[in-house]
């Protein structure tokens, strides 16, 4: 029986059940939510869910009862529905939760939950459900909260910007891989007997059909495969600035054109094959680079951390408003686990405000009614009533986004690959110049046919080439292993990083765990009971973490005289009985000597009758983190905490780290941006909203996360917790991308100076020019690969 | 010869055929999702109707 307790894991969710487990028939569950999906599904007869996986389900997190009443507004329906008549409507929600096939399974039979529901199919890719249900009998909200339920609680962003979702659009991309490699591969095969040694003169018909056909398939490479190098070209000339596609569109054009000029006036059969193979890898390489998550959200602002929408007092009726409607001197309604969308004074209620948010303090502060709460705060108590004293778009919180940094545009403009293409694109066309005036002199009838060639030949693809397969498989890789990258320019940004920048609780301490460890404990139940009213008054950090470690609910049953000596501890009278809870100068009288943990002493009437510790609860690895790292860069620690840990963390971070405390959101973005000015560039390592800003001013902001899919603020990668202790290598994984692409650069330019030997003396013929290309391309690919794989393992 | 024009003009429709096959392919989304049309055919279909809550 009792071993059998061990061992019992929750049936839905698969957690151990800690405490008395909860049982229906022979199954465990760890809590009731878990318990609840059980018996809903059971009774659906739904249990099917249970036999595809094992414990399938994720624990059940209660969620607040007003959450989504904002479902029922009129506008949000509107914008959130795909289609509606008058029998039944469609929606699409986004729901991260789902992993597995179960979830697919049951999310794809929600029509046997509720009759009103008619249909749901799942997009696993996006991890997206589309229900199709009537919205006469189920209201959104309620199917909303029926998903919640059940363990898929939907993530609703109406604020999302459509625009930039679909910026990248991965069918466009296919398609245009697709056709181009379908003309790539049938130039081949019909340029093939040229090279085998067709006469034209002798088979004048099959020379043109071969012309022909050659034409027509090169068209839509040039004019379909290749347009966004054109395009891109002309921005970047519009914008006065030399970026890698300039060159690619010259050399595409050059080609082509020599091509049509060749087959016109029956000189040859042109380059149309080196020409689209090269357009097809170049295509191939950006596909892989640009292959986005779907699922992930690296563009979050403020507004996804406010509810969307709030509960107005008007007339003493509850309306639901959008919070950009907020203005002053409304009286709104703030539910339990609610944020405080504005600056307001409390008028009704007892509030219990957590600002963990803001500052990255854990723990909750009571607000008196009249006094002031501040955006952003969240409510933890009951429901309370404020009174607004500033509309949404000005309260204290939001100021921080309207900072320059969140407009900030990044271009590629100093990007290295565009650095070096504009001096290679200089050196080609010295070349090509060169070669032209030099032919000039010795026969002029091929100083056109030279110099075009030198174009083609080395035209700087192998350069694009090689960056966007290394930097695609290493993102790949980099995404396998549980951090992803908001692009392949994070890669080259991380390579120069020289000050790393860590945000304290829940990036490198655990966030709820305190750390407690009780050493010595004879205290009579009353006297702990004393003890512990006597901490629950006092707001002091330690004081907090005893009481949340006994989670002690305060009752009145006898007066406790109570006297707080800042910085040494509590005083307290109770029942003739004198306590001492606080350092071991204030309690015992004697100095602390040498430790490396904080203590706490409680003397009762002066012999010592408990005594407790805290140690600073690093995640696991982040020791070994913190020095590693501090071997090569400059780091420093920001924390919106007390610096009740700063004697542990100097120990760990070393004497040379700044460590900064009680830091606000804009003193952490400040001071980013002041370690920037000393010309530094800077990684910060975060996780809240409270890091927001300084994840922004970073060069490489990244969020850490308990999963991919949790909730993120705007960043540039995004790490799940557990990798964090392999950082370091995840940079040298981004060097060693660099040194990679350096290499196969040098490979190319082999092929290159060959190419252009032939081309310099006017003898480059299709031929050479068609097994150049591709063997310059395989080899890169290669290159790229096995680079990528041999270098990027991880090492625990 | 003619045969060898004959032969690359079919080859070259064929390919043509399956380009096309590929374009409808990609634009009616076949290729968006990878997982769960591999696994909702494995899942059985519900024999019985439901009888017992209604």
């Amino acid at each position: 029986m009792v071993e059998d307790k061990l061992i019992a894991t929750c049936y839905h969710c698969g957690d151990e059940c800690d405490t008395e487990p909860l049982r229906v028939a022979d199954k465990s569950f760890c809590c009731n939510g878990c318990m609840n999906v059980y018996q809903l599904l059971h009774q659906n007869e739904l249990e099917d869910y249970y036999c595809l996986n094992q414990a399938p389900g994720q624990k059940i997190k209660s969620v607040p009862l007003e959450k989504f009443a904002f479902l029922e507004e009129v506008t949000v329906i509107q914008k959130l529905l795909l289609f509606r008549n008058e029998q039944q409507a469609q929606v699409s929600f986004y729901l991260p939760q789902m992993y597995c096939s179960s979830c697919l399974w049951l999310l794809e039979h929600l029509s046997e939950l509720d009759k009103n529901i008619i249909g749901s199919q799942v997009n696993f890719n996006t991890k997206t459900l589309k229900v199709t249900f009537q919205i006469e009998h189920l209201s959104l909200r309620a199917l909303a909260e029926l998903l919640a339920r059940i363990g898929y609680e939907p993530v609703i962003d109406i604020y999302e910007d459509k625009a930039e979702k679909d910026k990248y659009n991965s069918k466009r991309a296919y398609l245009k891989l697709g056709i181009t490699g379908f003309c790539f591969a049938n130039i081949m095969l019909i340029a093939f007997p040229e090279y085998l040694g067709l006469d034209p003169e002798t088979q004048p018909g099959l020379a043109l059909f071969f012309k022909i056909a050659n034409v027509l398939l090169a068209l839509p490479v040039v004019f379909y495969g290749a347009r966004e190098f054109f395009v891109n070209a002309w921005y970047s000339y519009r914008q006065r600035y030399l970026n890698i596609d300039a060159p690619i569109a010259l050399a595409v054009a050059v080609t082509f054109g020599r091509s049509l000029y060749e087959v016109w006036s029956n000189t040859g059969a042109g380059y149309f094959d080196s020409m689209s193979g090269i357009v097809f890898f170049m295509l191939l390489g950006r596909t892989l680079q640009n292959r986005s998550y779907t699922t992930l959200r690296f563009n979050r602002d403020y507004k996804s951390y406010f509810p969307v929408a709030v509960s107005r007092i008007e007339d003493g009726k509850k309306v639901l408003i959008k919070l950009e409607e907020i203005e002053t001197n409304n009286v709104l309604m703030i539910h339990h686990q609610e944020v405080i969308p504005t600056d307001c004074l409390l008028s009704k209620g007892n509030a219990k405000i957590d600002y963990s948010f803001v500052t990255g303090e854990d723990k909750a502060e009571w607000i008196d009614k009249g006094a002031v709460i501040y955006a952003g705060g969240r409510n933890v108590g009951a429901a309370i009533e404020v009174l607004t004293v500033k509309s949404f778009s000005q309260n204290s919180f939001t100021q921080l986004w309207n900072s320059s940094v969140f407009q900030k545009q990044v271009d590629d403009k100093e990007s290295r690959i565009t650095l070096i293409s504009k001096y290679f694109s200089l050196a080609v066309l010295l070349i090509a110049m060169g070669t032209f005036i030099a032919w000039q002199f010795i026969a002029p009838a091929i100083a056109w046919k030279a110099a075009t060639a030198v174009l083609i030949v080395a035209c700087p693809c192998s350069l694009l080439l090689t960056s966007s397969f290394t930097n695609g498989y290493l993102l790949e890789r980099l995404a396998r292993v549980g951090c992803y990258l908001k692009n392949a320019r994070v890669l080259e940004q991380m390579t120069r990083i020289q000050h790393i920048a860590f945000d304290k609780t829940g990036t490198l301490t655990a966030a709820n765990a305190s750390g407690l460890k009780i050493d010595k404990m004879i205290l009579e139940a009353e006297e702990l009971d004393a003890v512990l009213y006597a901490l629950s008054q006092s707001l002091h950090p330690l004081s907090r973490a005893i009481v949340q470690h006994y989670q002690y609910q305060e009752h009145n049953y006898r007066t406790v005289t109570i006297k707080e000596i800042p910085g040494a501890g509590i005083e307290a009278w109770a029942e003739d009985k004198h306590y001492k809870i606080g350092n071991a100068l204030f309690a015992r009288g004697t100095a602390e000597v040498n430790s490396n943990d904080t203590r706490v002493y409680v003397t009762v009437d002066g012999v010592l009758k408990a005594q407790y510790s805290f140690e600073v609860a690093l995640i696991p690895g982040a020791a070994v983190l913190i020095k590693k790292l501090s071997a090569e860069y400059e780091l420093s620690l920001l924390s919106g905490d007390n610096d009740a840990s700063r004697q542990y963390l100097e120990g760990v971070f070393g004497k040379t780290s700044k460590l900064s405390y009680n830091m606000k959101p804009a003193e952490k973005l400040y001071y980013i941006k002041q370690v920037q000015e000393s010309g530094k560039q800077v990684m910060m390592v975060g996780d809240g909203l409270n890091d927001a800003g300084a994840l922004q001013q970073s060069d490489v902001g990244v969020a850490v996360v308990k999963s991919a899919f949790a909730f993120s603020p705007a960043c540039d990668v995004i790490m799940e917790a557990e990798k964090l202790r392999f950082l370091p290598q995840f940079i040298a994984w981004a060097k060693g991308g660099k040194r990679l692409i350096t290499a196969g650069f040098i490979y190319s330019l082999l092929f290159n100076i060959i190419g252009l030997g032939f081309a310099v003396t006017g003898n480059l013929s299709p031929l050479v020019a068609a097994i150049l290309m591709p063997s310059s391309s395989l080899g890169i690919i290669l290159i790229a690969y096995l680079g990528v794989r041999h270098m990027a393992r991880l090492n625990a | 010869m003619g045969i060898v024009i004959f032969l690359l003009s079919v080859s070259l429709l064929v390919a043509i055929f399956f380009l096309c096959v590929y374009i409808w392919g990609v634009k009616s989304g076949q290729f968006d999702d990878d997982y769960s049309p591999a696994h909702r055919i494995f899942f059985d279909d519900k024999i019985e109707p439901k009888s017992k809550n209604k």
